[in-house]
């Protein structure tokens, strides 16, 4: 969004320059310039932080009637470990979250690269804009307009109906696995695109021409010039999609029917039967992928890369 | 812009044609269901979904008459302006440090900033809703609600922020100390000039980010109800198009904030390129 | 210089200013909800409640006539709601809830007996309805009986060819992915316990619990969605996406209202479940004096006349119940949704805690996950 505005101001080399190691450290002792984290700090520490320790507490205490016991036991873990549906949907949401990343990202990719190389810039804000819009209306709407758009008597069917394609409706990925996939990267694209478009926005587009001139095909000097440098930003993009859809479950409740359960959906369950700690056990794990994963990819969180420059 | 390779290569121009029909087709299926929504709230049906039984202004009308729906959208505005003032002043005075300061491990502290957005809302919701209830001893209500939006919102303030400040040329600001300015001068007359609008952008993110905010706010808001809570909780009966034509007024309200921001924002800077060449001439160097 | 500390002070004053706006808001809701409760004759009454328990014209006469306003708030289900009347103490004065719950809430402390005739409307419920045995208790009334409704299985009958007679006839491959019914863990095991010979389906334990799961184990097939919303139910029905439904009564009428075909109503042989709805009086509320009067003015026929015209279930009120068996207009349809059977709510297995919350939510997942 920060791209709407203001000129672009050339890249001049952000952050402090590089001093040496003993300039550095003394540097570092420098406190003062740690101060505006200081509000940040407290709110993160005493209701993100804390919060999140007292979860991992839970997931080792029992519940009953209602009431959490704290007795230590680590039978919630086990009891997640041991039980193959349990380990089968862990799967299964970890598998659509890929796919559906992968399939965002290839969506996004030509998109943006279209956006950014083949519209006029004034065009470009406008059309960049109608991305996020989605964003503000109501989630559950969204989704449920895709319950709508899908169903026997949906748009589709209507429109295969009326152009005389088909006599009795079609049931079109609904109350199944691949319409919660269709609806994830519906809802989980403009996160992408937003990611993507900054990044392209930034390349420098004379050294593909300069590729080209030196005798490469132009697919060619995409693959190798432009490629490599947009891999952070694909990562970062990865990231923001593949982490919200493991906690997805309102999506895979609409439009999923009993084959599209989530992890999340199990999760809610716990937490609706107030089996605290059991749906904390299972955060926790899902927690330790996310964990896994950022340490994995930590590039990739860059900011230059997230939402514009 | 992509007419260089035209000249190079003869087929670019069915590349060129191909990609714009694939970004209609992307806006397609970015904006059906969102027309489907607002087409919606024109059905006479209680269910919402097709087939359409009529067209009907009623669930506008009756929207007007209902005060539960207004309560929750006077709570929403007011849980909104609140997270947008406070995570906008903590995230931006968070981003200067995290780009500026000079910090060993910066994109650990990046991740550790991040997480919220990355942790699933139901674990962040339980969480914050468990430590208030069973160690501060605070009753879930309206202020928790808004601190625990705003640990959401935060990020994405302090993500848009720095990386406006990342791309900030720092020559300007050596420049402006060589003639002499201090650092307060630097950050008004320098900094927050270029960085405002990216300021601007991550309060409307955050502002967004509020007004549909559901699963964290539902554990941690007590009595009250903003407009998701209101939408999602008529689950025994279920939603009408009330609820639609709700959706299509703000989504129209909001296109309208965006519309007139960006207009201001333009008008702004306008004026202060006037102003700025008005002192020029005005007191030659 | 001169300009330097203009500059700080405006920094200074954006600051404040952005703060006191960001705070602004509550201060002034809380003005508002001080001034409202100070007063003595009037006020809000906070009520944690379904849909269907109000409408908002009824809200304004209310509040018009009884200077009370009710201000509900919406919960999903009878788990959610008695943990929001925990965590939130004096916030809420009204609670809706169901049948058995009734006794959990009072178990907890949560909420207080109060005697019928501080309500002088309740000489309008049926007396049966006074005599509930579960909302009372030695010191008084735990709830003020509302409305009920079993739930039975509603078929398509054009598209299934031997209609359902039982739960168990459910589980028929023939009915593959045709099923459709409402997503709540505990009263799907508790029906599983029905169609397997439990007695308590709410209390279900070792081999109960287990041919309770098997039975919805070998149902999954059939079932295609287990849905979020009853208005789910009534666009798949309507639609024909789902041939079968487990829903709430009305809502054959209801399917027919969405421009759905006409569906019909099979009673399982085995029994039903379902719910009686009570309101009951918080024990912390801050607001508690207003809430007999405020129950008082919205109990009344005239209301539950309407109530019954927009939701289609039956309800306590007999008086209303005259009203809507004696006109023409209405007769058929309160007939037919047992206006004038307040007795048959008691043939069903009523809804209620289930007794091992964990078991009974550990052994829907496992069925239902993955």
């Amino acid at each position: 969004m920060a791209t709407l505005e203001t000129a672009r101001v050339p890249d001049a080399g952000p952050g402090p320059a590089k001093p040496d190691a003993k300039v550095a450290r003394r540097e570092r002792r420098n406190w003062r310039q740690y101060v505006g984290f200081t509000p940040a700090a407290i709110v993160f520490g005493v209701f993100f932080i804390a919060p999140l320790c007292l979860i991992v507490v839970y997931s080792f205490w029992q519940t009953k009637d209602y009431n959490l016991v704290p007795d230590f036991t680590t039978k919630n873990y086990a009891t997640i470990a041991t039980t193959d549906t349990y380990i089968k949907t862990l799967g299964k949401t970890i598998l659509m979250a890929l796919l559906a990343t992968a399939t965002t990202l290839a969506i996004a990719f030509p998109f943006c690269y279209w956006l950014v190389r083949y519209v006029p810039p004034r065009l470009q804000r406008v059309l960049f804009l109608l991305v996020i819009l989605p964003f503000w209306t109501s989630y559950l709407l969204r989704v449920y307009a895709w319950v709508a758009i899908l169903g026997d008597n949906g748009a589709i069917n209507v429109l295969l109906k009326n152009l005389g394609l088909t006599d009795s409706p079609v049931r079109l990925f609904l109350y199944d696995t691949p319409g919660v996939f269709i609806v994830l990267v519906y809802l989980y694209f403009p996160f992408a695109a937003l990611t993507l478009y900054s990044s392209l926005d930034r390349f420098d587009w004379s050294l593909l021409r300069a590729g080209v001139d030196l005798g490469a095909s132009p697919m060619r000097s995409l693959v190798t010039i432009l490629l490599p440098q947009m891999k952070l930003a694909m990562v970062t993009a990865g990231i923001f999609v593949f982490i919200p859809i493991l906690g997805e479950y309102v999506a895979p409740e609409i439009v999923g029917g009993t084959n599209g359960v989530l992890m999340g959906n199990l999760i809610a369950n716990f937490f609706a039967g107030y089996l605290l700690p059991l749906g904390s056990a299972a955060s926790v794990l899902i927690a330790l992928v996310i964990l896994v994963l950022l340490v994995l990819f930590r590039k990739g969180l860059d900011t230059k890369d997230i939402y514009g420059s | 812009m992509a007419h260089d390779m035209e000249v190079v290569n003869p087929r670019a121009g069915l590349f060129r044609v191909i990609l714009t029909a694939y970004g209609v087709l992307i806006y397609l299926f970015l904006f059906t269901p969102i027309a489907v929504m607002v087409l919606l709230s024109f059905n006479k049906s209680k269910v919402v979904g097709f087939p359409m039984t009529g067209f009907t202004l009623d669930w506008y009308s009756s929207l007007t008459q209902n005060m539960i729906i207004q309560d929750a959208l006077g709570k929403s505005l007011a849980v909104g302006v609140s997270v947008t003032v406070l995570a906008t002043v903590i995230g931006t005075a968070a981003a200067f440090p995290l780009v500026r300061a000079h910090i060993k491990y910066r994109s650990a502290v990046r991740v550790f900033i991040t997480l919220p957005i990355m942790i699933p809302g139901l674990l962040i919701g339980v969480a914050i809703l468990v430590l208030s209830t069973n160690i501060l001893h605070l009753q879930p209500s309206l202020p928790i609600a808004v601190i625990g939006q705003t640990v959401l919102a935060t990020p994405f303030v302090i993500l848009v922020v720095s990386s406006r400040l990342e791309s900030l040329d720092r020559n300007f600001e050596r420049a402006a100390a060589d003639l002499g300015a201090g650092p307060v001068q630097r950050f008004s007359f320098v900094v927050l000039p270029l960085v405002y609008p990216g300021i601007v952008a991550a309060a409307l993110m955050a502002f967004t980010l509020s007004l549909d905010e559901f699963v964290v706010t539902n554990f941690i808001i007590g009595s009250d109800q903003t407009l998701p809570i209101y939408i999602y909780s008529q689950l025994k009966f279920g939603i009408t198009p009330e609820v639609n034509a709700l959706a299509s007024l703000m989504l129209l309200g909001t296109i309208t904030l965006v519309v007139v921001t960006t207009l201001g924002l333009r008008l702004i800077k306008m004026l202060t390129a006037k102003s700025r060449q008005e002192e020029k001439t005005g007191v030659p160097a | 210089m001169a300009n330097l500390n203009n500059v700080n002070i405006n920094r200074r004053s954006l600051l404040l200013g952005s703060l006191a706006l960001g705070v602004s808001p509550f201060v002034l809701s809380g003005c508002a909800s001080g001034a409202s409760s100070s007063g003595s004759a009037g006020g809000t009454v906070n009520w944690l409640t379904w849909s269907d328990h109000f409408s908002n014209d009824q809200l304004k006469k209310v509040a018009a006539s009884s200077k009370i306003t009710g201000g509900p708030k919406l919960f999903s289900d009878n788990a959610d709601a008695l943990l929001q009347i925990k965590q939130t103490g004096s916030q809420f004065d009204i609670v809706s809830g169901d049948a058995l719950w009734v006794k959990k809430y009072r178990q907890e402390g949560l909420i207080d007996p109060f005697q019928m005739s501080e309500i002088a409307v309740s000489n309008e419920l049926y007396a049966e309805a006074r005599d509930f045995s579960f909302l009372k208790d030695p010191q008084g009334y735990l709830g003020y009986p509302f409305s009920w409704s079993s739930v039975q299985i509603y078929f398509n009958p054009k598209l299934v060819k031997t209609p359902p007679t039982s739960w168990e006839s459910l589980t028929d491959p023939a009915f593959k992915g045709q099923i459709v019914a409402e997503n709540i863990p505990t009263d799907l095991l508790a029906i599983g316990g029905l169609a397997t010979g439990s007695k308590e389906p709410y209390a279900l334990k070792g081999d109960g619990l287990t041919r309770a799961a098997d039975f919805l184990k070998a149902l999954k097939p059939n079932v295609i969605k287990l849905a979020s919303q009853n208005n789910e139910i009534i666009s798949m029905l309507a639609s024909g996406e789902a041939a079968i439904g487990i829903s709430n009564l009305g809502t054959d009428l209801r399917v027919k209202a969405a421009g759905g075909p006409q569906i019909e109503a099979a009673y399982p042989r085995e029994g039903t479940i379902g719910f009686i709805d009570a309101e009951m009086i918080t024990s912390k509320g801050a607001n508690q004096k207003l809430v007999r009067p405020f129950l008082n003015a919205m109990e009344t026929s005239e209301y539950i006349v309407e109530n019954f015209k927009t939701n289609g279930r039956p309800l306590f009120n007999e008086k209303a119940a005259k009203i809507l068996l004696n006109d023409p207009k209405t007769a058929q349809d309160a007939k037919r949704l047992f206006m004038g059977n307040p007795e048959k709510a008691l043939a069903m297995t009523l809804k209620g805690p289930a007794e091992n919350q964990q078991s009974y939510t550990e052994a829907f997942n496992q069925i239902f996950g993955a």
